[in-house]
């Protein structure tokens, strides 16, 4: 919505993601504030914004496969792991800088994510999942018994470096992802005003329909199986050397699920619900592991077997509420929040 | 409708506000120094039964040892007594590596100078991390000697605190060809051993190269490894596979339920008087036993790590806690690994103390790990594995401190220790 006096009167005009100079400004700040944060505050700030950033990458990536072409995904986390492992072994092991290992690494799950994608054509919804599901199986099994992954023992690699120079403290590594964060939801934000992204919304909304308009919805399905994954493979690639330590235990079918939540809570089909919804479940993730302890110190009966437990609990509650009263999440919600602040006095 | 709307996305945003001020919060004034110790064990999850009861320990151990003023050390500087409190930070990461991480950098804003790590895809994640923060992890995963080392040079950043799985199935080793076959096995038959296990790290962890040489070295003639999913399924497949190879014993490396269900799939096939289970899980108490019912009393020989009738406060704090949630169970013993941790934590800490004084890092408490060779607690780090009956901590690993190995039998139902062996670098107590 524009501010009041704000008219679009060319198609660029429309078209433009910042329309007012308000809006350059509020978001030079916020990138300024983001760029500036390793300088003031302090370690676990970086790391948990570290966190968030690996959430929005995959939330992201999730959210062009599902919220804007409505294919359903359950394997995030299993081509978070293709791209860990490929960054890994690049790095590690071929000598390959990381900052060609980075984009080949997305590339790789991408191809992957044609590979599972592949089923979309013939099956839709639930039976799609399905087959997702069946990509987190296979690939982990294959992480767990290729002698080039380390198999179950998992294997280490190097903290990333770009011109020599290693990004091998907190404060380098919030950059680097952080940059590429940055990147990736920007290219995504345009992606969604392309012919591309329209083609998306075009199959999610309709499929048939879009076929009669000449949309090729087998082609654009399986780009957005690649995009998609592709975001997630970059992530992988990030972890990898954010941890600098892989295992295919790092990469369960709990995250997957995870990163559903996460577009569900923070809103299906918006460009600000995967950043929302991130920000929001790592918040929880925080409450339950801060929170918790806390209450069973404060009632020991508790113990240390309730009081997590009442974790699961808290994150299944706020889905049921969300599901209940807010189902098009957080950016929705967030734009209603606007708007009634943009008219207040006035109702509408 | 649309009120409550409003108040809830508002009331989620001061909550995410509040959460996200918490770690920033201004530190108590405490009256007695302390010294934050951070742990993260899957309290939800998939190990939730094993985790929880570590975690219960540690608390109640902690706190304990709080209750009684704290670790008690001389000063360095001053050559007064003193006392340290431990300040028990800890925290759920439901199995899950991403959360892990997060309650260790959480932990390390927090100034801890020792983590406590329950998984080993968390030990792994966090291993370079700590590293670079000169944070020792204290993992006892027990897994392969390459987990813990970066390109095979040792890792003195990451210690586990316990035997081997590979030293309890060595210690088994040892007691079937010595002791069980010649007292039960018929005149001409030979041991034929095979190995029924989840398809991880932690699963087959009780097979290395040094093991299998080992088993060999005794005669035991090695069937292989079949796989089983983890949960309430039915292994009966496995088995007939095994017992169709002709084994006489099957080992398994897992918890409670997993091993209560082998012995289920054993009884069902009838094969409770010819073939024999060996787990090498830590398991607590006798719980999997109690689930497999009558099928358990098939199971015969039982292998286990951990310490064992320990009068200390602790372990009836843990038998009683075991007897709460499973009530009607005898408990014969219990899985200590929670006091395990505890007291390396305590040993560790008060060296640490006594050499550098009161603060200390992450590295004062790693050298003192490294260093206390020879005093009781910590290991000598020596190359080679540990196998041969030969339980003095000779493991690749830098730092390796190696408790009780304990093998129970249970026959018909009644389970009782057949062997203890006491590591000697438990002296210190």
């Amino acid at each position: 919505m524009l501010p009041c006096g704000t008219y679009n009167r060319h198609y660029s005009e429309d078209m433009a993601i910042l329309r007012t100079r308000s809006h350059w400004g509020l978001l030079m700040a916020f990138l300024f504030l983001l760029a500036a944060i390793p300088l003031f505050a302090g370690y676990q700030w970086e790391n948990l914004i570290t966190l968030i950033c690996f959430y929005v990458i995959n939330a992201v990536g999730l959210n062009i496969l599902l919220g804007y072409t409505g294919q359903v995904a359950l394997g995030q986390a299993a081509f978070m792991a293709v791209g860990a492992y490929t960054s890994g072994i690049l790095t590690a092991k071929a000598g390959i800088p990381f900052i060609l290992a980075l984009p080949l690494a997305g590339m790789l799950a991408g191809a992957a994510g044609i590979m599972f994608g592949l089923p979309s054509m013939r099956v839709k919804g639930f039976y799609l999942a399905l087959v997702t599901l069946g990509a987190q199986f296979i690939i982990i099994y294959i992480m767990e018994h290729l002698e080039i992954t380390g198999g179950t023992d998992g294997m280490t690699c190097d903290f990333a470096s770009i011109g020599g120079l290693v990004l091998d403290t907190p404060s380098k590594i919030y950059w680097l992802v952080m940059v590429v964060t940055v990147i990736l939801v920007f290219l995504a934000m345009n992606l969604m005003r392309t012919r591309v992204g329209r083609a998306f919304i075009a199959i999610r909304d309709n499929d048939i329909a879009a076929e009669v308009l000449g949309v090729n919805i087998y082609y654009y399905k399986l780009l957005a199986f690649f995009i998609g994954c592709f975001y997630s493979g970059i992530a992988g690639a990030l972890w990898a050397h954010y941890t600098t330590s892989l295992h295919p235990s790092q990469f369960p079918l709990h995250n997957g699920i995870l990163y559903l939540g996460i577009i569900v809570v923070g809103g299906m089909g918006t460009m600000f619900g995967p950043i929302a919804g991130a920000v929001v479940m790592r918040g929880l993730d925080e409450i339950v592991m801060i929170v918790f302890p806390k209450l069973a110190a404060a009632f020991p009966s508790l113990g240390a077997n309730m009081a997590p437990a009442l974790g699961p609990m808290a994150f299944g509650l706020v889905f049921i509420l969300f599901l209940i009263f807010e189902p098009r999440g957080i950016a929705h919600g967030w734009g209603r929040l606007k708007s009634s602040v943009e008219h207040w006095p006035f109702a509408y | 409708m649309k009120n409550f709307k409003f108040a809830l996305m508002v009331g989620l945003a001061m909550v995410l506000l509040l959460t996200y001020a918490l770690p920033c919060g201004a530190v108590e004034a405490k009256e007695v120094p302390s010294v934050k110790i951070g742990c993260s064990h899957g309290l939800t999850g998939a190990v939730t039964l094993a985790h929880t009861a570590y975690m219960e320990a540690m608390i109640s151990y902690f706190d304990d040892l709080n209750k009684r003023g704290g670790i008690k050390y001389r000063d360095p500087k001053t050559g007064k007594v003193e006392h340290a409190k431990i300040d028990f930070i800890w925290a759920d990461d439901g199995y899950v590596v991403d959360k892990c991480v997060a309650n260790y950098t959480r932990m390390k804003g927090q100034g801890i100078v020792l983590f406590i790590n329950g998984s080993v895809g968390g030990t792994l994640a966090c291993q370079k991390l700590s590293a670079r923060d000169k944070i020792p992890q204290l993992h006892a995963g027990n897994m392969k000697a390459s987990l813990y080392t970066a390109k095979g040079k040792p890792n003195k950043w990451v210690v586990t605190p316990s035997a081997a799985y590979t030293d309890s199935f060595g210690a088994f080793i040892d007691w079937l060809a010595g002791e069980w076959a010649p007292a039960k096995l018929p005149a001409g038959e030979k041991i034929r051993l095979g190995i029924i296990t989840s398809d991880c790290a932690f699963g087959k962890s009780l097979l290395e190269p040094s093991t299998e040489a080992h088993m060999k070295g005794k005669g035991i003639q090695y069937l292989g490894m079949i796989f089983a999913g983890v949960g309430d399924i039915d292994m009966t497949p496995q088995v007939k596979e095994m017992a169709g190879k002709g084994a006489n014993w099957i080992a398994c490396n897992h918890v409670s339920p997993f091993a209560s269900n082998l012995a289920k799939s054993v009884g069902r096939l009838g094969l409770h008087e010819t073939l024999h289970l060996f787990f090498n899980q830590a398991c607590y108490d006798d719980v999997y036993v109690k689930l497999a019912g009558v099928d358990a009393e098939a199971t015969w020989g039982v292998g286990f790590t951990g310490h064992i009738c320990d009068p200390d406060p602790y372990n009836d704090r843990m038998k009683q806690m075991i007897k709460s949630h499973y009530p009607g169970t005898t408990v014969f013993y219990q899985h200590g690994l929670g006091i395990v941790y505890s007291q390396c934590v305590e040993a560790a800490i008060k060296f640490a103390l006594e050499k550098h004084g009161y603060p200390i890092t992450g590295e004062n408490v790693a050298d003192a790990i490294r260093s206390a060779d020879g005093t009781g607690v910590w290991a000598r780090p020596t190359p080679g594995c540990l196998i041969p009956g030969n339980f003095d901590c000779s493991d690749p690993r830098d730092a390796v401190m190696l408790h009780d190995v304990a093998l129970l039998t249970c026959e018909k139902g009644n389970m009782k220790m057949v062997k203890f062996i006491r590591c000697p670098a438990l002296s210190y107590r």
